[in-house]
């Protein structure tokens, strides 16, 4: 999606978009044609506006953001690890 | 209807504005789901808390509410995604491997796990490979003795398979490390081979004996005599005793199926008396000479 649909979706203003950009906090994908924002940017730009709510100012952010970045990266390998555990064949019975 | 907004902020009616901004973030810290990743309920009370939030966070929609304007429900948030619903998926822009980078020197299963091509390659795990799966049908005779087979593979490479002697129908028999090559490293799979046998035109299997009807002549049953007898291992010479009926049973001990400990099953021949292929006028006239004392089918009949 493009810029102003983006901040419908995101309900912020185009003045605080270009700040989130600027800061890195949203990261959208740019090609030769523009940016492009997709859903995870949308859902990213909800919870900087939540972590503002609960009071969380403009140097805390990144420090959340990347955490919970970190948070996840450890989700997604916890659950590869998980699958692969999984996946691994029982011990062959003798035929 | 909603809940209550005070009773789900906990504050009293009259809290000041700033209460009430105090009391959701202290929820919303505890509760936001993108804070919570792996915890399911979180989202639910989130929606509840920032929805009665929605209503009393705003000093205007408040005093509303308080008036009885709105009520609680004008308050519901729409459904909304987030941020964790995308976050942990392959590919998100924003991965981060900086909680486990450090793992990846690690010489254990860990670092295979960890290790990654490039930012948003695949998880390089060493794992063995899976098992194959065929079929190989059998000639009856060929199961019972055994012996060597190829299956040609679909990518043309060939499989050798040693049949044991006595495999049986829907034995399963297991080549080691024929199966799949192993990822990153790993051992390979094993191939399993389901056996199918075809059935026999004289021979049928149960367990590890052989059983076989046997056709005589009318002489052979009356005076008995030696009869050649087809086995699993070729034609042998037994005796029929005089006076063999039609159903009699006789044993060929040995002549069965190979078992594993080196003995054998046996064979069963089930006899059956068979007249003359044409119409015989001689036998017919001694028939018709001949008094029968009794009859088998007595005894069926009420």
């Amino acid at each position: 999606m493009k810029a102003h649909e983006f901040a419908l979706q995101a309900r912020i203003n185009g003045k605080k978009l270009n700040a989130w950009l600027e800061a890195g906090w949203i990261a959208p994908q740019r090609n030769d044609e523009g940016t492009h924002y997709s859903e995870i940017d949308v859902a990213r730009a909800r919870l900087i506006a939540d972590l503002k709510d609960l009071g969380i100012n403009d140097e805390g952010v990144p420090v959340v953001l990347d955490l919970v970045d970190q948070l996840h990266g450890l989700r997604r390998v916890l659950r590869e690890l998980l699958s692969t555990i999984k996946a691994q064949p029982q011990e062959p019975g003798r035929t | 209807m909603a809940a209550d907004p005070y009773t789900v902020l906990g504050v009293k009616k009259d809290a000041p504005q700033e209460e009430v901004q105090k009391a959701y973030r202290r929820l919303a810290k505890k509760l936001h789901p993108d804070l919570n990743p792996g915890n399911k309920q979180a989202e639910e009370q989130f929606k509840e808390v920032s929805a009665a939030y929605d209503l009393l966070g705003d000093a205007d929609k408040r005093a509303r509410y308080d008036r009885g304007e709105i009520d609680s429900s004008g308050a519901e948030r729409p459904q909304q995604r987030y941020y964790r619903d995308f976050a942990d998926s392959a590919g998100s822009p924003y991965a981060n491997d900086a909680g486990f980078a450090d793992f990846a020197g690690a010489d254990d299963i860990l670092s295979q796990i960890f290790g990654r091509e490039g930012r948003e390659g695949r998880a390089n795990i060493r794992m063995r490979g899976s098992d194959a799966h065929y079929r190989l049908e059998l000639d009856f005779l060929d199961a019972i003795n055994g012996g060597k087979r190829q299956i040609t593979l679909p990518d043309g490479s060939v499989l050798d398979v040693t049949i044991p002697a006595g495999t049986n129908d829907g034995q399963i028999l297991r080549l080691r490390g024929k199966g799949r090559p192993g990822i990153g490293g790993g051992p390979p799979g094993d191939a399993l081979v389901e056996i199918q046998v075809r059935p026999h035109r004289i021979f049928t299997r149960k367990r590890d004996d052989i059983h076989a009807d046997l056709p005589i002549s009318l002489i052979e049953a009356v005076l008995g005599g030696k009869v050649k007898v087809p086995t699993p291992t070729g034609s042998v010479t037994m005796t029929v005793p005089k006076w063999s009926n039609t159903g009699t049973v006789l044993r060929l001990k040995g002549k069965g199926v190979p078992r594993a400990d080196g003995t054998k099953g046996d064979e069963f021949v089930t006899l059956k008396v068979m007249l003359p292929e044409k119409p015989d006028p001689e036998l017919e006239k001694f028939v018709a000479q001949w008094r029968g004392a009794d009859t088998s089918r007595q005894a069926m009949e009420a």
